[in-house]
Parts: structure tokens; sequence; C-alpha cells
């Protein structure tokens, strides 16, 4: 079955062509049918994958050469082992449910089809990101869902908003970008290769055995701090240095896309897009392409516990700072992105303090509850047809299912027992507790009831006490009810694929020996878990519970409210320090081009209609500041010569 | 030099197979084109491109051949000059096809069709030089014909004011360089390239503050020509004032020649201390890199926005070089020599491919502002697709010509310990996505302002389209075929 795995990322690729060629032409539901078969196929043979890796173990990388450079090869393909089996069938499961659910959300959109070609497009990527062996090609697929998140975001382009925000987005997201090819091209040049395999244990790994995510993080750091498959290093870094200098780069890029610290301002922005798509890419699967690669460059992060260490800082701050701001936002949407940061930020803080079972556990429960929240968002958005939590309110009577389904992602996300929330957030609690960063465990314990309470004064807002619109909200059809009763179903049981009695996951991804940090199971620090969620939830129901009381909390904390109502003043901030000064740069530019040079000519060409004076006397004043510039850069370039010449 | 007395017709046929090719279709167009009735004048055009095409079959026949005795002479025939004369008599098809494409629109007079030639021809020569006097001739003769080419549009005073300054500018930089050249001879007491080498080697140690003198004003003279910073200021105008083909003929043909010239010059007369003089090559790509692409910016026009960019990428062209500089091993400068062909061929397709596409819209519309480009996916999705392919590579998108192009060069850079070129190559990369995607916004967001009819492009422009679509797509994709051939060069040997 692994040989088929190309077939996992074709299919959605397939669909994508078939509704580019006929999409115009095809109805509604026959667009849908072509996109959720190709995606559940897809599932299914995830699915078989996964079961096989579970029987027999991981497979060998299949690769073809792309690039010939000197005596190194680029080459091009595909792998499964166990982390992406078990990525397979998270993405394409939550993906074929939302695309399901789009048929309900976008009927009657005038670009039905257009929207499944670019979710086809985007799965495609998504899936091709997680299952390819080399670091050079999941860069091109990592751009590509980029590109696809941008096509998204902006889906609603007569939006303003939708514009700006997917133009922000994007160039964001490629601020890290940066970070992350160049620490490639590093990790290029140290070890002259891109395949994932050699870059981690030195060779072609050819044995299925030794493929595996086990052991080899140790390997690893043998291999590249002191191994024989260590050439020269670029720049003569010490291994040590190189290794942590990579680790951080490729971190770069994990931050801009899994919008952390100080990159997540592009996420709680990106909700201008149709609420599928927050759902499918902005929460499930894109975002968690950054927590993704640092698992897939786990043996780099191991080798290097100064870059582990800013790895958990950035992703603890990130959880602590999102779960704050998330406790005042108006709009639906952007309570469940800032919440999304967090959690994010929740799988960086395990993975850094080495915890990787449990950040991919997280990232997994987190695809299933953080979807299903967006999903009833979006339900209830498509019903009562505003985002703003103060105009809504009682639909827990007029939309009893869509209420069952938020109520089970809400728990699963406050972490209360026996949701898939509580295990998997408890774990890297614990994993911090254990490891024996205190301060992290307590801030993780902090925004853990920050979460509880914010995501409650949602749930009461919107379906507590009476319907404040002039709507009939009511349930959408089976297209939106189905997903989300599977959705819910994952939320609440998800949870138990991981629990301290039966860790099949843990046993799943370690089957060929530990990785990372594994904490013992501690039932104390799992029953102050369970206890800050309901204390959370205690606190929304105080305020939300009943009418008015909320506002003079909001009044009493005063200055703390603005700030976190103005999300720290981070746009602010960025638009003050980086966005004002390049755009004035520019447009100092523009200035001198549009009016001094282009009022120039106007002035002559003007002149020459009127008086007919030529355009040779009066042009001769521009092409005079031409030429003066050039013999300004002359001299320039001579005194740098005669500093390089040791005349000076 | 040997003593060689007579030159016989093969050895001219050896040297200067192509050019010979070239001036004598650009001889017989100019007079069917005389003689001709005006009815029939269109068959001219067609005639140049079987010109162009032969000699570029006659240049593909060179390729790996190896003429020893040419190359004491004034013409080399080694691969560097066949690998550069292909790209240029590739786009000088291509172009010559898309001038055919927009000729009715764009209200060229028919003698662009042997002043492109006579153009080429120069910078063949350019290319192949191995003496000042060649070079300096084959420089000229491109010069001259683009000034022309430039003011062809007639009755348009754009086109003439964007001829004049080209010419003014144009001088300027050809002063330079011949002044830079002139202290070379002084020193060298020759012009032939390998010998001045030689005969440098004492000039080094004794007057080693002429011949920076002469660097920077060879450097400065070619910044102008191909339009670096901070010498980079009339492109804007220029191409902006001349007719769509002209411009594209600019920012590919005259730039690869006069990279070329610039790469053999540099190497051969003062590749001695590479290491003393690459920075300064370094610091221009850098200013290049980052001028072009803020310049670009805040243009609306997309006339001036290519041009802001075609700045931004000659910067690119110049990393591989000046990092090859700092590793003056063979095999270092001749990986960086590849990286810098690969990106030249990807940027040829790309830009040309884009420049088609901004002649029909701009035919259709009247107009080369951003907002012309509005909802023409909805009237022609084929053409707002092409240009978001050759846009989506100027950006360096993987999957496209231009992203491995770009992905060789930084790996150059890195290789060569240039960290801070490779960074702020990807930096200004990021940057350029901000302004194509003005573009591609305006394609593929807005709708059409009141004429909704399909923009149809003659047949001529759309093989002009596929045939840089299919190139940009396929360097993206499989970019083995070229890198093979490139690694197999032999470069100056």
């Amino acid at each position: 079955m692994t040989g088929l795995a190309w077939l996992v990322p074709v299919l959605p690729l397939a669909a994508y062509v078939l509704l580019l060629i006929g999409g115009r032409r095809l109805a509604e539901g026959a667009v849908t049918s072509i996109a959720v078969l190709a995606v559940a196929a897809s599932f299914v043979i995830s699915l078989a994958i996964m079961i096989q890796v579970a029987l027999h173990g991981p497979q060998p990388a299949v690769t073809f050469p792309w690039l010939v450079l000197g005596s190194a090869t680029i080459s091009f393909g595909f792998e499964v082992t166990s982390l992406n089996a078990m990525m397979l069938v998270m993405v394409s499961f939550v993906s074929a449910l939302v695309l399901l659910f789009s048929r309900g959300y976008m009927r009657g959109d005038a670009r039905f089809a257009r929207f499944y070609q670019y979710l086809s497009l985007f799965v495609f990527a998504m899936l091709g990101l997680v299952i390819t062996s080399n670091l050079l090609e999941f860069y091109i697929f990592w751009e590509l869902v980029g590109v696809c998140s941008y096509l998204l975001v902006g889906f609603w382009y007569f939006k303003p908003e939708a514009a700006a925000a997917a133009k922000k987005a994007f160039i964001v997201t490629r601020i890290g970008d940066v970070g992350l090819f160049v620490g490639m091209i590093l990790l290029y040049l140290g070890f002259h290769t891109m395949n994932f395999d050699t870059i981690f244990y030195g060779q072609a790994v050819s044995s299925p055995y030794t493929m595996a995510h086990g052991a080899p993080a140790l390997l690893f750091a043998a291999h590249a701090l002191t191994g024989p498959g260590i050439h020269a290093l670029p720049y003569g870094l010490a291994p040590a240095a190189f290794v942590t200098l990579t680790a951080l780069l490729v971190f770069v890029g994990a931050v801009g896309k899994s919008a952390q610290f100080p990159l997540h301002v592009w996420l709680p922005d990106a909700m201008e897009g149709p609420t599928p798509v927050s759902a499918l890419i902005h929460a499930a699967t894109m975002v968690a392409a950054g927590v993704y690669l640092v698992a897939r460059m786990f043996p780099l992060f191991q080798a290097s516990p100064a870059a582990s260490d800013v790895v958990a800082i950035v992703g603890g701050f990130t959880a602590i700072l999102a779960a704050l701001i998330g406790l005042t936002q108006h709009d639906i949407k952007r309570v469940i992105a800032y919440s999304t940061v967090s959690q994010l930020g929740y799988m960086m803080l395990a993975l850094g303090v080495g915890a990787y079972v449990s950040g991919i556990f997280h990232l997994m429960t987190h695809a299933f509850f953080k979807a299903l929240l967006f999903l009833t968002a979006g339900s209830v958005i498509h019903a009562v047809e505003t985002q703003d939590l103060f105009e809504m309110g009682g639909l827990r009577k007029l939309m009893p299912l869509t209420n069952a389904a938020f109520l089970a992602g809400a728990l699963a996300l406050s972490g209360i027992p026996p949701f898939a929330g509580f295990w998997s957030k408890d774990e890297i609690l614990s994993a911090a507790f254990s490891s024996g960063n205190y301060v992290l465990y307590a801030v993780g314990l902090i925004a853990a009831f920050c979460t509880a309470f914010y995501i409650f004064r949602v749930y009461f807002l919107t379906f507590g006490g009476e319907y404040k619109g002039d709507r009939h909200p009511h349930e959408g059809g089976l297209a939106m009810t189905i997903p989300l009763t599977a959705l819910a179903v994952m939320a609440t049981v998800a949870g138990f694929f991981n629990t301290p009695w039966a860790p099949w996951i843990a046993n799943f991804l370690q089957d060929r020996g530990a990785v990372g940090y594994d904490p013992a199971v501690n039932w104390g620090l799992m029953v102050v878990s369970a206890v800050v969620g309901l204390a959370g939830i205690g606190l929304a129901y105080y305020a939300y519970g009943a009418p008015g009381r909320a506002q003079r909390m909001a009044q009493k904390s005063g200055f703390l409210y603005t700030l976190s109502f103005n999300k720290f003043y981070f746009d602010e901030l960025y638009d003050r320090i980086v966005t004002r000064p390049i755009r004035a740069i520019a447009e100092a530019l523009g200035f001198v081009d549009r009016w001094i040079i282009d009022g120039l000519v106007r002035l002559v060409s003007g002149g020459v209609y009127t008086g007919g004076a030529g355009l040779r006397y009066g042009n001769t004043g521009q092409i005079q500041t031409y030429g003066l510039v050039t013999l300004f850069g002359v001299a320039v370039l001579l005194i740098i010569a005669a500093g390089i010449g040791g005349v000076l | 030099m040997t003593a060689q007395t007579f030159i016989t017709f093969t050895d001219v046929w050896r040297a200067l197979g192509p050019e010979v090719v070239l001036a004598a279709t650009a001889f017989i167009v100019m007079i069917v084109e005389f003689l001709v009735p005006p009815r029939t004048r269109h068959i001219t055009p067609w005639l140049s491109l079987a010109g162009t095409v032969a000699a570029g079959v006659v240049t593909a026949l060179q390729l790996h051949v190896f003429y020893a005795t040419l190359q004491t002479a004034s013409v080399a025939v080694d691969d560097f000059s066949n690998i550069f004369m292909l790209i240029i008599l590739l786009s000088c098809a291509l172009i010559i096809l898309l001038a055919i494409g927009a000729s009715r629109k764009a209200e060229l007079p028919f003698e662009y069709s042997y002043m492109i030639l006579f153009a080429t021809v120069g910078a063949l020569v350019l290319t192949a030089a191995n003496d000042l006097v060649t070079l300096y001739v084959g420089l000229e003769l491109l010069s001259i014909s683009s000034y022309v080419l430039v003011a062809m549009h007639r009755g348009s005073l754009r086109s003439a004011e964007g001829g004049l300054k080209y010419l003014i500018i144009g001088s300027i930089g050809s002063a330079l360089i011949l002044y830079g050249l002139s202290f070379v001879y002084g020193l060298a007491g020759t012009t032939q390239l390998l010998s001045i080498a030689s005969s440098l080697q004492s000039a080094w140690v004794t007057t080693p503050a002429l011949l920076y003198v002469a660097l920077v004003l060879v450097a400065a003279g070619v910044g102008v020509k191909m339009s670096v910073a901070p010498f980079h200021q009339w492109t804007a105008d220029v191409y902006e004032g001349a007719p769509t083909p002209v411009t594209a003929y600019l920012a590919v043909v005259s730039k690869a020649a006069v990279l070329a010239l610039l790469i053999r010059v540099l190497l051969t007369v003062f590749g001695q201390q590479t290491p003393e003089w690459w920075p300064l090559i370094g610091w221009m790509a850098a200013i290049t890199m980052v001028i072009g692409n803020v310049g670009a910016l805040a243009q609306r026009n997309v006339k001036r926005l290519l041009a802001f960019s075609s700045i931004g990428q000659v910067g690119y062209l110049l990393v591989p070089f000046a990092a090859a500089g700092v590793t003056p091993s063979a095999s270092g400068v001749y990986q960086g020599l590849s990286a810098s062909v690969y990106y030249l061929v990807a940027y040829a397709l790309m830009t040309i491919g884009g420049f088609a596409v901004l002649q029909v819209v701009q035919a259709a519309r009247a107009s080369e502002e951003i907002d012309a480009f509005s909802g023409l996916y909805k009237r022609s999705p084929w053409l707002a697709a092409s240009m978001l392919v050759f846009l989506l590579s100027l950006a360096g998108m993987p999957l496209t010509g231009g992203f491995v192009g770009k992905f060789l060069i930084f790996l150059t850079a890195f290789n060569d310990g240039q960290f801070w070129l490779g960074v702020i190559l990807f930096a200004t990369s990021a940057v350029a996505f901000y302004y194509y995607f003005a573009i591609v916004r305006a394609m593929f967001t807005r709708q059409p302002p009141d004429d909704q009819t399909a923009v149809k492009a003659t047949p001529a422009m759309n093989t002009v389209i596929a045939v840089c679509l299919a190139g940009t797509l396929l360097l993206g994709v499989l970019p083995s075929p070229l890198m093979s051939l490139l690694g197999g060069l032999h470069w100056f040997s």
C-alpha cells in the first residue's frame, strides 16, 4: 500500500484539474462530489497506509533525481514514516469533511466551482508537503500551500478587508520563509543533500528499521557534531553552532507559517476568508505545517538544546499572549483564531521541551476540535449572518445540533475530561512540569484558564440567553450537519487514542525506540489541569450567564481590558516600525519619479506645444540630472576602489 | 599572435559564422524592404526571423567545438560566447515574432526588421570579442541600432524623447567604457585581451591605482548600459517611451550581451586580482537589487514597473559573478556562470512573455496602467494565466524557471560564503511579490470596467506567449536538461 502513497496527493490534484477544465459547466452537486470523492479516496488510502505502517513499520523513500549540481544530486520523491502516515490520515479526514461542509456554506456563490478548485489544490499541496522525503520539495509545497491560502483568504475579493488580509498573510509568512530557505541552503551546504534521511543519518537509509524517527535523534546529534558524514561546514562554523543556527532558521519558517509570536499578526486577519477555509487551512492543516516542520526536523532540534529552548519559550509566550487577546474580542471567528494561535503555541512548547509525542498528539486532537469549532461557528454565521458575538444569543434552542457540537469542541479546547483536548494538553503541561520548566508550566496553566474562559464566553454569548437578532436561525442541510457530527465525535473520543493506560499513538510514533521526552503519568497534574479548565468555565458563566455583569468586569479591569482588546497593539507597532518606513521610501522614490521628473517632462512637453521651444532644450535639465548621478556613481565607485586597492 | 598572415574564408566562417549569417540577412532584408511595394512589406520581418533561426543553428553547431587559433585572435569561439549567442538569438527570434504579432498595433515601421538584426550582430560580436577594438565596435553597433529602435515609433513624442535620452545616456556609458579601456591599452600596450592579461601582471604591482580607475570606468559604463544602480535612472523613461517589442529587446538582448562583455573583460583582463575587487561588483549587485525592487513598488504604469523589476533582475544576475570572485577557482567560477546563465534563460523567457501579454493588453485597452489589466481573467483566461506564470516566475515562485534560477544563484552565493548577498536576494524577492501581485490582483479579482469583449491576440503573439510559457514552466519543473548542458560546457577553453 505504501507504494501507492503517491496517489494520496495526486487524487486531489486530479480533482483540481477536472474542476479547472469543467468546473464552470458542472452543477454544484457534481463539483462537490468530484472534490469530496477524490479526497475521501485519499483518506481511505491513507488509512490503509497507516495500518500497514502500524503492522510492518515505515517504508524506505521512493526517489528520482531532479537536479544534478556538481557531485551532489537533488532528488524528489516520497516516503512514509509513522509521523507522516498519521498526518496523512488527519489531513485527508478533516479536508474531506470540510469540503462536504462547504457544499452547504457556499451554496449559490457565483464562484462555487472556483472555490472547490482552490480547495482541492490546497489539499494536494498540503498532502504533498506531508509526504515529501526532501527538504527542497517540502519548501516547494510549503510555498504552494501559501499561495492557496492567499487565494482562499482573498476569495471574497470584493471585500477590501479580505484583499488586505490575503496580502498581509502572504507577506508576513514570506518573512518566515526567508529563514526556512536560508536554513535549508545551509543544511544543504553542510550535508550536501536535501533528503531528510541523509541529513539526519548521514546516508540514504534503505533499511526500514533505521528510518523511523526513533533513537536516530541521538544518532543525528552524533553524526552532525562529529560524524564522518559531515562535510566542511560553511563559514567555518563549529558543528554545534551550525546545528543551532540552522535549527533556528528553520524555526523562523515555522514561526511564520504557524503564526507564532512575533509573526502571529496575520492569522486573525485571515479570518476574512470563507469560514470553511478558516476551518481547514487556518486551524486544522496549513498552520499546523509549521509544527509539523519542527516535528519532521526533530533530530535537528534535539541536537541543539539552545534552539529547543527558543522553540519552547516562543511557544509558551505565544500561548499566553494569544489567550489573553482572545479574552476580549467581539468577533466569533477572531476569538477562535486567537485560540488557534495559542494552541499552536502549546504544540511548539511541547516540541521545545522535547515532548515529541505530546506535541503531535495535540496537533491531531486540535485539528479535530478546532475544525469543529470553526465549522460550528460557520453554521452559526450562516444562520444569523453576523460575526458579532453581542448580536447573537439563544441559539441553544434554535440550533440544538450545532449547540451540542460547539459544546463538544469547547469542552475539548478547555481541556475538560474526557474530551480530546484534555489528554493532549495535559500531556504537554505535565511534560513542561516534569522536565523542570516550571515557568513554562505556569504560563501554560494560566493560558489554559484563559482558554476555558474565552471559549465559554463565546458559548454563553452565542447559545445562551435570548436571541437578539431578527432572523430565524435554523440548522443547515445534511452537508453541514454530517461533518459537524463526525468532527464532534472525534473531538470527544480522539483523546482515547493516547491515554496513560493505552498510549497507542505514543507506541505508533515510537515503534523503533523512544523519541524525545515522554513524561511519566502524573495524576496530580491531571487533576490540576481539569480544575483550572472548570474554573475558567465557571468564571465565564459568572460573567456572561447574567447580563450586565461582564461590562462591570471590563470596566474594573480598565487598562488591561483595553490592552487585550487592542491585541497588545502589535499591528500598530509593526505598522510604525516596518510598513510605514518602507512605504515612505517607496513613496519618496515614486515622488521623485512622478513629480520632479515627470513634472519636468510635462512642463517641457507643454512648452513644446505652446512655445515650440523644442524638446531638446527643455529636457536637458533632466538628462543632466541623470548624467550627474552617473558621474556621482563613478566617483563613489572610484573611492571604494581606491579603498580596496590600498591607495587611500 | 601567430604567424597567421592569410585569413581564409574558412577562418572567417569559423570565427564569425552566426554574425555573417545575420548581417547578410540584414542587408537582404534592407534591400527587400526598399524594393517591394508597401503592401507586401509585411514579409520582411519573417525574413529576419528566418535569418535569426539560421544563425541560431550555426551557433548550436559550434557548441563544444573549440578553435585554438582563434582564441588568440580578435574573436573567441568558445562555449561562453556560444551559450550567450544562443540566448541572444533565441530572444531575438521571439522578439521579432512579438513585433510581427504586434506590428499593426505598435505602428512600428518595417525598418525595425533589419535594425534589430544589426543590433543583434553587435550583440553577438560583443559576446565573442577577444580584442578591445572588436569589442567596442560590437558595443557601438548594438547601441546605435538600439537608439534608432527606441525612437522608431514615428509620431510618438514619448518614443522620440526616449530615443534621445537613451542616446545621451548611452553615449555617456560608451564614453566611460572607452575611457576605461584606453587606460588598459595604455598600460598593456596591446588590445588583445589575453595578451593584456599577461602584460598587466607587472602593472598590478607598479600602478594598481590606474588599473582600478580603468576597472571602475568599465564597470560604470557597463552599469549604464545594463542599468545597474546607481546608473539605472534612464531605464524607466526609455522603456516607457520605446515600442514594447523594443523594450523587450533592451531588457533581454542588450542586457545579456553587455553582461557577457562585463564577465569576459573582468575575468580575463582583471581576473588576476579578483579577490581584491569583487566587493565592488557585490555592492553594485546589492544596491541594484534593492533599488530595482523598492523602486517598482511605487509604479502604476506596468511598463515602468517591469523596467524597475528588470533592474532588480540584473542585480540577481550579477550575484553569482560577484560571489565567484571570492573563490577564484575555475570550477567555482563556472558554477557561478552556470547559475547566471540559467537565470538569464529563465529571465529572457519570462520577460519576453510578460511584455508580449502587456503588448496585447495595451493594444486592447490603449493604456499601460495596472488598471488596464483589470478583469483580464474574464476577458482572456489564457492571457491572464500566462501572465500569472510569468509574474510568479519573476517573483521566484517554485515550479517556475525563476525559482530554480534564483535557487542556483542563492546556492552559489552561499557556497562562496556571500551570505549577505543571498539574503538580500531573497529579501528583495519577497518585496517583489508585493508589486507583482498588484497586477495579479487586477487581472483576477477586479471587474473589467465596461468593455466585456474578449481580448484576442494574433497567432504570432500567441506563439510567443506559448513558447515563453512552456519554457518558463519546463525550466521550473525539469531543470536537468539545461543544467547538464551548462555543466558540460567548456567555458573559456
